[in-house]
């Protein structure tokens, strides 16, 4: 790919935290009015009864694309896009522990973003942002052609970068803080952030697995159906429920905590006191982020679960409740009889808590099953989570998007714009949503209604804000686009911020920082005599000296490989053929090929606060926190596995599962353990024989592992020597779709891991130096011994329980 | 960690898998035992691979919080399954 133009060079090449942030936050924008405006027009079509602007099932696909890319496109990556820009700068860094990976992970986003764009031209998702089966899957009369497919690409894109993202945050604020600044002395949001990126680590995998599952039920009915097979009465649904909202629901503190994190800096700053309270508001986020992995079962009341399941929930999700009233008393004591500045930061801020304790307090209505049965389904909840997803969270990130704009730009926005703004969307927001709370009758997905049903009022009300509201959002646009160029100019401090951002130039040079800041004990920070650093990462912005060699082609064409591999796999209905596949695989392997050759080095500071990780690489660290998240998502994987397994009406009894085959494999993949850290031994022993033989043998061995699965998995579809029996297909469906996928997906890992030795082999062979080649054998030891770990739990699953 | 290490950790874990299969055929334990051994059995080999061939043992421990904690959750999600529609079952 040849680029000439330098701006354009720079915006897709960056791998800069500053010019990533920038493209996060612009492009979440966009998808915001995206979204937005298919919001406006299901609110035109709901403004008066019998509504003729959409047919039900544009009006369907618009409820289902809207909330998928408002969630998901919008709120959280407004927040990263922030968090990129500022993270390392509060922490006192000059980028994200891994630069490349981090423009990785934008790429994927904005490529998802076009698959969930276009998966409307192929029919549409039409089922809701939460994809319930049975609906989503192929044989009920709801299911779309290809559309759900094309979605579930972009999702599975997201998710892809929101690890990588994730990765990315907790080595860099694990890793990488300026020397003397502890954990304790960082402000809000970098707290906020840390806290949101391991719940996106330990949340995110699960809605992998999930799509997963549905795509194979859409693409192999009758096969590898899980989720909408026949069998088990409930279960299919009740498991898409529980997987889609083990991550559901984790999901909307995933989307509120960065919101908190912003109020939390711009309260600080414009009351010109200390946050009350911080340290428990830390604490508070911590508590929520645990409890909000054990409700998710509350999205479940009506389904006839048992009672035990449903008090347990209701119990947990009032005990969620309770650290949000330590967070937002603490704010308000902060506010009190404070000397506030009102500047637009400041309302936005105010105006989200209290909107905040609006849709919180809402909440714990819907926590009480009495009342849950009677509101779940009602534009009560509608009123519900838009208090908190648009009052609390979009509000305090636009409040974030003034209060950084000028350090960002350089420039002043327009202050009377700003604040009409603000008023505008607090007044509209209330008309818009308040009377949905009246709706309580109303169900929340019909698309038109008679008007003797009486709600023709409230929904003209809500139309007329919704209009307002969307209108009111150009404001934005135009107050920042235009201070973009004649804004007044900022200054590096112009609101006498605290925080560690404040301390350098508006825009910040490329570099961050001339000298790395040192925090003493007591929080004070020294900005100069410290060490200087040279070395900067992303292309010049004419603010520095260009480091163009810390630019990087090869993620965008990673992502764009990715892309078309995933449409080609989705756009059909059916497997795919290899056509289909061949453009993705190939781009993506040129990408792949490029972006491993490339030299990127990026070096390791010594003189880093890492505390509690001071004894691992970032690299290591990394590879461990991805290895974290493969726990859920093969977690997720075997609860599907026991969910039929405990609740289906027939599974093959001991033996048909060859156990002698399956003692083979396992054998197998442990002695192919064995060669791969003997490859890391003799690295280290510097025996280049040695490196190659365990490695050639760790690739022989996984290589033989995947021919007998494969033969395995003939043998059982055919189920000609397994007499009287016969296929599991035939006659254990859901066993036959819990087996092959799960295997499947393990083979896919397998299959990952030799590709890892296909490459690592070579660069043993021409090494000069074999002990610095020692960690990238490590690190593929890492993966390789966990692909071996799950087998270890699969072998007595399947074939000897 | 030296090579004998490995090998006798590789000898272990080759000899518990043995040792599972061998566990199936012998009469007279519950089912119930049966699955809990395996599975036990099976833990008992993961812990052996990270701790060793990956080195988790020489790791810093909150690493090792970082993966429980993957795995708790993992097993909350999973015990939904025996909660949910077969409570009585406990």
């Amino acid at each position: 790919m040849r680029v000439t133009s330098p701006s354009l060079k720079r915006w897709l090449f960056s791998t800069n935290h500053k010019d990533v942030g920038v493209l996060y936050t612009v492009t979440s924008l966009v998808f915001f009015f995206v979204a937005g405006a298919l919001a406006l027009l299901m609110r035109a079509q709901l403004a008066a009864p019998f509504g003729r602007v959409l047919s039900g099932e544009v009006f369907n696909t618009y409820v289902t694309i809207h909330g998928l890319l408002m969630i998901l496109w919008v709120l959280s990556p407004l927040a990263i896009g922030l968090a990129n820009y500022f993270t390392p700068l509060q922490l006192g860094a000059r980028d994200l522990a891994f630069p490349r990976l981090n423009a990785l992970s934008y790429w994927f986003y904005l490529f998802g973003g076009f698959a969930m764009v276009l998966s409307f031209f192929f029919g549409g998702p039409n089922t809701g942002w939460t994809l319930y089966a049975p609906q989503s899957a192929c044989n009920d009369p709801l299911c779309s052609p290809p559309g759900i497919n094309v979605a579930a690409a972009g999702l599975i894109l997201l998710v892809g970068s929101i690890t990588m993202g994730s990765i990315n945050f907790i080595v860099t604020i694990f890793k990488m803080r300026a020397p003397g600044l502890k954990l304790k002395h960082m402000s809000m949001f970098p707290w906020a952030i840390l806290i949101t990126v391991f719940m996106m680590l330990y949340a995110f995998p699960s809605l992998l697995a999930g799509l997963i599952l549905l795509y194979s039920d859409r693409s192999f009915p009758g096969r590898l159906a899980y989720l909408s097979t026949a069998q088990g009465g409930n279960v299919p649904s009740l498991l898409w429920d529980n997987i889609f909202w083990f991550f559901g629901h984790p999901e909307v503190y995933i989307v509120l905590f960065p919101a908190i994190g912003v109020v939390g800096e711009i309260l600080p700053t414009f009351t010109r006191r200390p946050l009350y309270g911080a340290k428990y508001i830390t604490m508070s986020i911590v508590v929520a982020a645990v409890i909000s992995f054990i409700v998710w079962g509350h999205h479940m009341f009506i389904t006839g679960v048992s009672p035990l399941t449903t008090t347990l929930f209701t119990v947990t999700t009032i005990a969620v409740s309770l650290p949000f009233d330590v967070m937002t008393v603490s704010f308000m004591e902060t506010l009190f009889r404070a000397k506030i500045r009102l500047k637009a930061p400041v309302l936005f801020a105010i105006g989200s808590i209290a909107l905040f304790v609006i849709g919180g307090i809402t909440g714990v209505f819907l926590a009480s099953i009495a009342l849950d049965h009677n509101l779940r389904g009602t534009y009560f909840v509608v009123a519900h989570f838009h208090y908190i997803m648009v009052g609390a969270g979009i509000l305090a990130l636009m409040g974030g998007l003034y209060y950084w704009f000028p350090k960002m730009t350089g420039r002043m926005y327009n202050e009377r714009l700003a604040k009409l703004h603000f008023a505008l969307s607090f007044i509209s927001f209330n008309v818009l949503y308040f009377p949905m709370f009246l709706l309580i009758e109303m169900p929340r997905r019909v698309f038109f209604y008679t008007p003797d049903t009486g709600w023709a009022p409230l929904n003209g009300l809500a139309t007329i804000g919704g209009l307002v509201f969307g209108f009111s959002q150009l404001l934005l646009v135009a107050n920042l686009g235009r201070s973009l160029r004649k804004g007044a100019p900022a200054g590096p401090n112009p609101w006498d911020g605290w925080t560690l951002e404040w301390a350098v130039p508006s825009p910040p040079p490329l570099h961050d920082f001339d000298h790395i800041p040192v925090i003493t004990e007591d929080g004070v920070v020294h900005l100069s005599g410290g060490e200087s650093h040279p070395v900067a990462s992303g292309i010049g912005d004419g603010h520095s000296i260009p480091h163009s060699s810390h630019s990087s082609r090869w993620p965008i064409v990673v992502a764009l490989g990715a892309f078309v591999f995933l449409l080609g796999l989705t756009m059909g209905s059916g497997p795919p053929g290899i056509l289909q596949l061949t453009p993705g695989v190939v781009i993506g392997l040129v990408g792949l090929y490029g972006y491993g050759k490339e030299s990127f080095i990026v070096h390791e500071d010594e003189k880093v606060e890492s505390w509690p990780f001071k004894a691992i690489s970032r690299m290591r660290f990394g590879v461990w926190t991805f290895l974290a998240s493969e726990i859920i998502f093969f977690g997720v994987l075997l609860s599907a596995y026991l969910f039929v397994r405990i609740n289906s009406f027939a599974w093959p009894p001991l033996g048909y599962f060859d156990i002698g085959k399956g003692f083979l494999n396992t054998n197998i993949l442990l002695t192919s353990s064995l060669t791969a850290v003997l490859a890391l031994a003799s690295a280290k022993a510097g025996s280049r024989n040695g490196v190659v033989a365990s490695l050639l043998g760790t690739f022989a061995l996984g290589a033989y592992f995947l021919y007998n699965k494969a033969l395995e998995w003939e043998e059982l579809a055919i189920g000609e020597h397994l007499a009287p029996i016969g296929s599991i297909f035939d006659n254990f469906p859901l066993a036959a779709t819990s087996y092959y996928i799960t295997t499947g997906v393990h083979g896919v890992h397998v299959f990952a891991g030799l590709a890892m030795i296909a490459y690592l082999l070579p660069r043993a062979l021409k090494s000069a130096d074999l002990r610095h080649q020692s960690q990238t054998i490590l690190y593929f030891g890492l993966y390789w011994h966990f692909v071996d770990i799950v087998w270890i739990f699969l072998f007595p699953l399947f074939y000897l329980i | 960690m030296s090579v004998k290490v490995y090998f006798a950790v590789f000898g272990i874990l080759v000899g518990v898998t043995a040792a599972e299969v061998a566990l199936i055929g012998v009469q007279g334990i519950s089912r119930s035992l049966t699955t809990t051994t395996l599975i036990g059995l099976a833990g008992f080999k993961a812990l052996l691979v990270a701790a060793f061939f990956q080195h988790l043992k020489d790791e810093p421990r909150p690493l090792s919080a970082l993966l429980l904690v993957g795995l708790v959750i993992a097993i909350a999600l999973m015990s939904i399954s025996f909660l949910q529609l077969h409570p009585l079952d406990l």
